[in-house]
């Protein structure tokens, strides 16, 4: 079913290409989500006390073990049904890949918490600083510049996920490419039209989170 | 205070970890002045004392009474406070490596004693001054050698006006060709009247500056005295062991 | 990463959340339908990205007679009977079949439409209805539709040996007949047409023994003020000009 369609296809890009920004504004909200929620999560499973630790560990468990699909629909019609929240299908695919975004990041973050010398937690005791004043001004600045790497990895996996939110009717890039393709059946041409489009906002952000890491890179730093 | 009531005094000090007690019962004083050199065979807990000092590591038992005031009971906010007014140098520098040297010795100023930035600023340069460093306060530690980051964090201990210094090994991780200028800021300190607790094996150093050398093996202080005493005529067998294997270090005129 | 900018991004997230949240509440009561939007010529996204069809049509009409406001919403079919319940959307008027299944979960108005459910294969091959259902076989279908269930219920369960695939919408299982990579798909006749009208190489071989099916409109259980203000609307619709001009636009004949 090659052929000419791609015209046809090329047709209904304005249509497809709304969707770029549903989609850019799903991943950006969950990766936000994500990186303010798995900051605070990191620091309490480095710093927290055991029960915090263990639960933190829990929750990790939970958001990367189960797929996202279920997340979704779980989350979608089973919680927010129960509490009777009215939040849209976009608002619910933001919380849902943000959640599981946080216990990927949080992770990334540990890692790069636990690699920074135990003497920068000492010395920066020494000069007196309580211990949130240490983890903000000295840990933290020092983990989230070592954690950029893993954040650009974020980055691409959440954007191929948002696609799969179109099972609660978010009106994102793969949504709209089945709504051109039922009606031109240029399902060929526009799913590589779409393909094309998700390598590009993939190639885009990887290539803004480079920039972001020169950008506050510290002169000679390196682990 | 009077000249002979002691700034810090530490009462019978114990600390285990796991089964092994790494300090036996430590008991000292430092007089304002004093300039203390702590010596002694790796694992003798000389570190460990220094960290305990500072409130760095809890101790189990025993006390630490700054000018006649128990702060081993201290939580929180009082330990923060102590801890500015007792500073400490460590064996590695210890320097935030994401900020440069000024910031470094700014930083304790500007977030801990909520000194505005453009004072923070003038004083952390004045430091920097101090220990010679002025013309790089705007490099970051990776670019400074050894002795130039211990120097900064020097300053940074300084910037914070404390009352005690304890130096737990500053020079053991430089060249030996960095050592002196690292010396020779921690000599103008002391000239300055500064009260130091130092362990090191810089031991002519110690001989020359210190006003009292204590001798820790296995948890325990064998033996105090003057560096004149310690190091040539010591009166415990231990002691007169351990300056005899380091004679190799200095120049030793005869007993 | 300065804090300043961490507060920025949670200050915008609360703000998108609360908007979303709060866009739930305004405004007077709009009644939404869930709609397949991949399911021409019955419910489907046009040219320029509005929802189109005879069931748009029709249903945007009933909502100027019996006036009330309705909204449109894209709803993946799978979940559009959970979707209803929950509240998420009103209604659906988009293609979708009566069957006692779904009775037993919504209501349905009387019908408005009748398709025959077939089977489609490969405009070139020389298959049977029997052998289409034989073991080894591949049927395509869409995930969640009325056909999937009674194909399993009927047939499935009967001890017949052939292969369900699920699709996400219905072109797409036509699409994996003209491919090849299944051997038939259970689909309406509309489905078919709009198929053939594509230019899709595939051909009906006739009915494979689920009756012929006829369209409603859903609504929740509960809801039984607004089934009856829908069944006069349907009513009014069906003896209006307007209704044969819908059929003749949309070429259903």
């Amino acid at each position: 079913m090659i052929g000419n369609g791609w015209k046809e296809a090329l047709e209904g890009l304005p249509y497809i290409l709304q969707g770029t920004w549903v989609t850019l504004a799903v991943v950006f909200g969950a990766l936000a989500l994500g990186l303010v929620l798995g900051l605070v999560l990191a620091v309490g499973h480095v710093y927290g006390k055991p029960a915090v630790r263990r639960g933190i560990g829990l929750y990790v468990w939970f958001f990367r073990g189960i797929p996202l699909l279920v997340l979704l629909f779980l989350f979608y019609f089973g919680i927010l049904g129960a509490l009777k929240l009215e939040l849209s299908p976009f608002v619910v695919a933001i919380i849902v890949l943000g959640l599981i975004s946080s216990a990927y990041q949080s992770q990334i973050i540990r890692g790069a918490i636990k690699s920074l010398p135990e003497g920068q937690m000492k010395a920066a005791r020494a000069i007196g600083m309580s211990d949130r004043q240490a983890i903000v001004f000295t840990i933290l600045p020092q983990a989230l510049r070592l954690a950029i790497p893993g954040w650009s990895n974020e980055y691409t996996v959440i954007l191929k996920d948002s696609a799969v939110t179109y099972a609660l009717g978010v009106a994102e890039l793969m949504t709209r490419a089945h709504h051109v393709a039922a009606r031109t059946y240029q399902h060929f041409w526009l799913y590589i039209l779409v393909g094309i489009i998700f390598m590009v906002l993939t190639f885009c952000g990887t290539r803004a989170m480079a920039m972001i890491e020169k950008k506050v890179a510290i002169k000679g730093y390196s682990r | 205070m009077t000249a002979d009531e002691p700034i810090l005094v530490v009462q019978d000090l114990r600390k285990r970890f796991a089964e092994k007690e790494i300090l036996r019962g430590i008991s000292l004083q430092l007089h304002r002045g004093d300039i203390k050199v702590l010596i002694g065979p790796s694992g003798a807990g000389k570190s460990t004392l220094l960290h305990c000092i500072n409130l760095l590591l809890p101790a189990d038992d025993g006390r630490i009474l700054l000018h006649g005031r128990d702060v081993t009971g201290f939580r929180k906010r009082r330990v923060y406070e102590y801890r500015q007014k007792v500073g400490m140098i460590f064996q590695d520098f210890n320097l935030f490596d994401h900020l440069t040297a000024l910031r470094n010795v700014m930083i304790g100023l500007v977030r801990v004693k909520k000194i505005p930035k453009n004072e923070a600023r003038r004083r952390a340069l004045r430091e920097l001054e101090r220990v010679g460093l002025a013309e790089h306060a705007d490099q970051y530690p990776a670019e400074l050698s050894g002795g130039q980051k211990q120097r900064v964090s020097i300053a940074r201990a300084l910037a914070m006006e404390p009352e005690v210094m304890l130096l737990d090994e500053p020079t053991s991780s430089l060249d030996p060709e960095l050592t002196g200028e690292v010396l020779t800021v921690i000599q103008d300190l002391a000239a300055a009247g500064m009260t130091m607790m130092m362990a090191t094996h810089q031991f002519d150093f110690a001989e020359s500056l210190a006003n009292e050398i204590i001798f820790m093996e296995d948890g325990a202080i064998v033996e105090k005295g003057t560096p004149q005493k310690m190091l040539y005529a010591a009166e415990n067998l231990r002691t007169r062991e351990f300056c005899a294997r380091i004679h190799g270090y200095w120049e030793n005129p005869e007993r | 990463m300065k804090k300043k900018s961490l507060r920025m991004i949670a200050l915008i997230i609360t703000c998108m959340l609360l908007g979303a949240a709060g866009s739930a509440w305004s405004g007077a009561k709009v009644y939404i339908n869930g709609f397949d939007a991949a399911y021409p010529p019955f419910t489907f996204i046009d040219k320029s990205g509005k929802p189109a069809g005879f069931d748009i049509d029709a249903v945007n009409w009933i909502a100027k007679q019996m006036k009330f406001n309705v909204k449109h919403q894209p709803t993946d079919w799978a979940a559009i009977v959970p979707s209803l319940k929950a509240g998420k959307i009103d209604f659906i008027a988009s293609g979708m079949s009566i069957t006692p299944e779904r009775q037993a979960q919504v209501n349905f108005t009387e019908p408005y439409w009748q398709v025959i459910q077939l089977l489609v294969v490969k405009k070139d091959a020389n298959l049977t209805v029997k052998q289409c259902l034989e073991p080894g076989r591949k049927i395509g279908l869409l995930r969640g539709s009325a056909e999937s269930k009674w194909l399993t219920d009927h047939m499935l369960k009967k001890g017949y040996k052939f292969e369900l695939r699920f699709y996400d919408t219905t072109p797409l299982a036509i699409e994996d007949v003209a491919n090849g990579r299944i051997d038939a798909a259970a689909v309406s006749n509309t489905a078919l047409k709009e198929a053939r009208d594509k230019g899709l190489p595939v051909k009906s071989i006739g009915r494979y023994g689920q009756p012929d099916v006829n369209y409603g409109y859903a609504v929740r259980k509960e809801d039984t003020g607004f089934l009856k203000t829908l069944n006069e609307g349907l009513r009014k619709l069906k003896a209006s000009p307007y209704w044969q001009e819908l059929i003749k636009k949309w070429d259903m004949k």
